[in-house]
């Protein structure tokens, strides 16, 4: 996996974890992506 | 979604999969996951709830014959987190377990370790006149997994023992720390404020990342006391340790992913108010809070020996260490002479250049600071 898209994916699931921290929960998982970089692509390939 | 690679590194890089799947039933998404990644999850969970259960179950043991025999103890890092900060056991990857001791009990707990099958794997002293150890590692080989504990008589991650010159880092602890059960009145865990510093010093300064275990270790904590946290006490103690900066750096960017309330003591207008207080002696400070932390301990450690001879005799091990401890260090893994040789004439080369860079950097901000203070009076 490249560094630039491994980054990517750490901050995916930093934003999917932070969900035990925060009110994301009630909000469910789409509230988390549009706070990521990664959002809006289709694949990291 | 790209399941297959968020699912590569919370598994193979972080050890996060239990952790991912709990959130993931929380968030009710579970069910959307392709079959194949959900079913690895779902054993990766099944696996780390056996493993966790049983390692805890053989810690348990060697704390109830620690308070049986009236030995104070005090557990922190994963065994502690896990029990006391996660909503369950198998959340947190455990691999050993870590406890502070007084330095007084370091032998009686060793012999006791020894007489129920444990052997010492590692006994490498933490100066480099191999006078004193912090830490012995001792591991039991079991029928299922071997078991390891590391005993600390002190935790040097922010500095040398007497890093503030009027208390000792395990003393600041001891104070601190908070009970770990009623029935057990000698085994403590550490407190949040120091849980805190510890694992981002330890992580930065002994293991050079910043993983997402450690965002999610803090952020079990925060949320677990919550408002009880003492900020003002996390900031102050960070600022008075070299390299202090980079942890509150580090927390202020964790705090943030996770979305959690900024202290105001970690805020930029408290830091700069604590920073103008030390610019007075402009050159020490800088390099306390810039010099690596290896740096300043040993600057520390330099400074406690007595006499000329005996830091002679320091500087020399300083540049011609052990080749145990070489290897070590530089984490080698090759037994050849050739590659440890380079190594000793890389550490002549590069720890002169190092501290000659530091210093001009020290001066440059010194004379910053004077121009900047003469303007402002002007």
């Amino acid at each position: 996996m490249k560094e630039t898209v491994k980054n990517d994916v750490r901050e995916m699931l930093l934003a999917i974890l932070s969900a035990n921290f925060s009110n994301v929960k009630e909000l469910g998982i789409d509230s988390i992506l549009p706070r990521t970089r990664w959002h809006g692509r289709k694949s990291f390939k | 979604m790209a399941w297959k690679e968020i699912f590569q590194v919370a598994i193979i890089t972080e050890g996060l999969g239990p952790l991912l799947y709990f959130t993931l039933q929380n968030l009710d998404v579970v069910q959307t996951l392709p079959n194949e990644i959900h079913a690895e999850l779902l054993k990766g969970y099944h696996n780390s709830l056996a493993y966790n259960i049983f390692l805890h179950n053989k810690f348990d043991e060697v704390l109830q014959e620690l308070s049986n025999k009236g030995i104070k103890a005090m557990v922190y890092k994963g065994v502690a987190l896990a029990r006391t900060v996660y909503p369950r056991l198998e959340l947190r990857r455990v691999s050993d377990m870590d406890i502070l001791v007084l330095e007084t009990d370091f032998e009686v707990i060793s012999n006791m370790l020894k007489s129920q099958g444990f052997r010492v794997t590692d006994e490498s002293p933490d100066d480099l006149l191999k006078a004193k150890s912090y830490k012995k590692t001792f591991v039991r080989a079991g029928m299922l997994l071997p078991i390891s504990i590391d005993v600390h008589a002190d935790i040097r991650y922010m500095g040398s023992s007497e890093s503030d010159g009027t208390i000792t880092n395990a003393q600041r602890f001891w104070g601190n720390a908070l009970p770990w059960c009623t029935d057990a009145p000698n085994l403590f865990i550490m407190s949040p404020e120091d849980s805190i510093l510890n694992l981002i010093a330890h992580q930065l300064f002994e293991n050079n990342r910043e993983p997402i275990s450690l965002y999610c270790d803090i952020g079990f904590l925060v949320k677990q006391h919550g408002e009880t946290i003492n900020w003002r006490y996390v900031a102050d103690l960070a600022n008075s340790v070299p390299a202090g900066d980079l942890i509150v750096a580090a927390l202020k960017r964790i705090l943030k992913a996770l979305y959690f309330e900024m202290p105001s003591e970690l805020s930029d207008e408290y830091q700069e108010e604590v920073h103008s207080g030390l610019s007075s002696v402009s050159v020490d400070s800088f390099l306390r809070k810039n010099a690596r932390l290896v740096h300043a301990t040993l600057f520390e450690d330099f400074k406690a020996q007595r006499g000329l001879r005996n830091k002679a005799i320091f500087t020399f091990r300083y540049f011609f260490p052990s080749a145990t401890y070489i290897k070590q260090a530089y984490r080698i893994r090759s037994h050849s002479m050739l590659v440890i040789g380079f190594f000793y004439v890389r550490r002549l080369f590069v720890i002169p250049l190092g501290a000659i860079f530091l210093a001009c950097r020290a001066i440059a901000h010194y004379i910053t600071v004077q121009v900047r203070h003469s303007w402002n009076k002007a």
